[in-house]
């Protein structure tokens, strides 16, 4: 009989309503609605654009500006600006004992006591940067440059870069992105801390064919669900003038998943202690006490928040471009993950929730110690914040080469991580 | 067209594809829906789970193997995690006794497709379920005792039940007759 049902029954094909496509075509365009990582990906796609266009709308605004020349000793018209502002800028060597050398660069503390004049006192300078190519080297001068000027400039102008010659002509010229206004020119050193909201998203796959996996694979993947991580790390780095840099330091991200598993049908037992007080007609009474136990069918809600506990070594190669009143930093590199620490509930291979890493009993233990190499990539926006230091966040993502999972389990594991970090930057 | 080329169609996430695949076997998974759900709408929702599931876990299909056996295979885990939801699997010994049907068939070899889904529909829920994943799905009492956390004596009694209501709706029609 088993034989014959399975015979005919195999093949067969029932009727299907026709109303079954339209309502599984619209429970598909809700599903793919639902989908969160598009959305992260949307999101980030809009950051990107828009600081592509703050890139963009800035780099040709200046392309735009015509060099303003300005007279001598005429007056000011700079407005308030709450702290003293640095202008660097170049003077043409013309003549004396250092004819070999082209430009000189110097300081201007512009005095901002008020509307009107500015008295402009140019500094003593024990460096001169001899400019050949991309090559700079510095070498002492004795010459004294100190002198009284007086510029006019309007606050479109301020980013500018002066160029004042010996004959006292005031023109200016592009601005260097090494000496903005928000990154001096000599602090090449930098360290940074950042800290970061992500979301990990879950790749499983099957390590191990066999159709029992594709089963285990399926119903892991109904009950586990990324959740908001974080990251948090302390680097330091090197500036090239080109705007090349490198980095390194140490980094500590969690990864965050909740397990969520509803098991039906579950009996409880439950003890009822009944007590009854008769009252006889002499006033005495009989306290009787009765003792059952009943089974109580209900679901048990299995909740877990998972986790996984990562120190990394982030090595990081960037280049940052500078704007007139912002700067974007294009990062990206390998991180090396050190140590990885892991604990929470999943399905077993028997499809049972169990409890693994440190909040299990030791028999089941499918994650790696260590995950080895991931990789990043994130666009910076930066800011002006304070003196030597820079305000910024940075829409990033990571991607994990390796299964998180040993290699005798049936599944691999593997993690995309989007999120966005923001961050302190110190030029020393 | 074939399978490999609806397949790579779906993962593209193409809408045409994907009508391509539900007309092509919607028939065949109905009827494993059907087994399970007696009632055409419990039926219906199986098979549009089904096919949710089959098209967000379809990478995970590797060409080797039949196509539709991963696809039955996908619907029959959906629609068992389906009947644990509804709370019916461990209300079988209730329901067991509860219904009380009448079939009609002449003999055996005379039974078409639709008569055994309608004696299979006839099996109480735990019976059917036990049934249907032991002879029709091909699980052992070991993965039905996993899936339905019963044990596998439950699991072999089921099925020995399951069997003889089974013989007694042909062996009474046949009297009858």
């Amino acid at each position: 009989m088993d034989q014959f049902f399975k015979d005919k029954l195999d093949h067969y094909q029932s009727k299907v309503p026709q109303s079954a496509w339209q309502g599984l075509e619209a429970r598909l365009v809700e599903e793919q609605g639902k989908s969160k990582p598009y959305l992260w990906i949307i999101l980030i796609a809009l950051v990107l654009l828009t600081l592509g266009y703050l890139f963009y709308a800035d780099f040709f605004a200046e392309k735009e500006k015509e060099p303003v020349e300005l007279e001598n000793n005429a007056i000011a018209s700079i407005p308030a600006i709450p702290k003293s502002y640095q202008v660097n800028y170049q003077n043409k060597v013309e003549n004396g004992s250092e004819s070999m050398l082209d430009l000189i660069d110097e300081s201007l503390p512009l005095n901002r006591s008020g509307i009107g004049r500015s008295n402009v006192n140019a500094m003593e300078t024990n460096t001169i940067h001899y400019v050949a190519s991309d090559f700079y080297e510095s070498i002492s001068v004795t010459e004294n440059l100190k002198s009284d000027r007086s510029i006019t400039a309007s606050p479109e102008i301020l980013p500018y870069k002066a160029n004042i010659d010996r004959n006292r002509d005031l023109k200016l010229t592009w601005p260097d992105i090494n000496n903005h206004c928000y990154s001096k020119p000599n602090h090449y050193f930098f360290a940074e801390l950042n800290a970061g909201v992500d979301f990990p998203f879950q790749k499983l796959g099957i390590q191990h064919f066999a159709s029992e996996n594709q089963q285990y694979l399926t119903e892991r993947a109904g009950t586990e669900f990324g959740t908001v991580s974080y990251n948090l790390n302390l680097l330091a780095g090197y500036m090239h003038p080109t705007g090349l840099l490198a980095k390194t330091g140490i980094q500590y991200a969690q990864l965050n998943e909740k397990f969520y598993f509803v098991k039906q049908s579950m009996i409880k037992i439950q003890t009822q202690i009944t007590i009854d007080t008769m009252f006889k007609e002499d006033g005495s009474y009989i306290i009787h006490r009765d003792t059952t136990t009943i089974e109580v069918m209900g679901e048990e809600k299995l909740t877990t928040n998972n986790r996984f506990s990562m120190v990394d070594v982030p090595l990081i190669l960037g280049y940052r471009y500078a704007g007139s009143n912002f700067g974007l930093e294009f990062n990206a590199g390998l991180i090396f993950n050190v140590m990885n620490y892991s604990s929470g509930r999943i399905f077993d291979e028997k499809i049972e929730p169990t409890y693994y890493g440190a909040d299990g009993n030791g028999y089941f233990s499918p994650f790696k110690t260590r995950v080895g190499l991931s990789f990043y990539a994130g666009v910076r926006y930066m800011t002006g914040f304070y003196g030597s230091t820079q305000f910024y966040i940075e829409p990033n993502l990571r991607y994990y080469f390796n299964s998180f999972s040993n290699s005798d389990y049936p599944l691999s594991q593997k993690y995309l991580v989007m999120g966005i970090s923001s961050g302190m930057k110190y030029f020393f | 067209m074939s399978d490999r080329e609806i397949i790579l169609g779906c993962l593209q996430n193409d809408r045409n594809y994907q009508k391509v695949l539900f007309d092509k076997y919607s028939g065949i998974l109905m009827t494993v829906c059907r087994r399970y759900f007696p009632d055409n709408a419990l039926a219906e929702d199986a098979l549009q789970d089904g096919f949710i599931r089959i098209f967000q876990s379809l990478q995970q299909f590797n060409f080797q193997g039949s196509f539709e056996g991963w696809l039955k295979k996908v619907v029959v885990n959906v629609a068992l995690r389906k009947i644990q939801t509804e709370r019916k699997v461990r209300d079988w010994m209730e329901l067991s006794t509860a219904e009380n049907k009448e079939f009609h068939c002449t003999s055996i070899d005379k039974l078409q497709e639709e008569d055994i889904l309608t004696m299979i529909s006839f099996l109480p829920v735990g019976y059917r379920t036990v049934f249907n994943m032991y002879v029709m799905d091909g699980f052992s009492h070991k993965e039905i005792s996993d899936t339905l956390s019963i044990t596998e004596s439950t699991s072999r009694s089921q099925l020995v039940k399951a069997r003889q209501m089974l013989q007694k709706m042909i062996t009474e029609t046949n009297e009858s007759d």
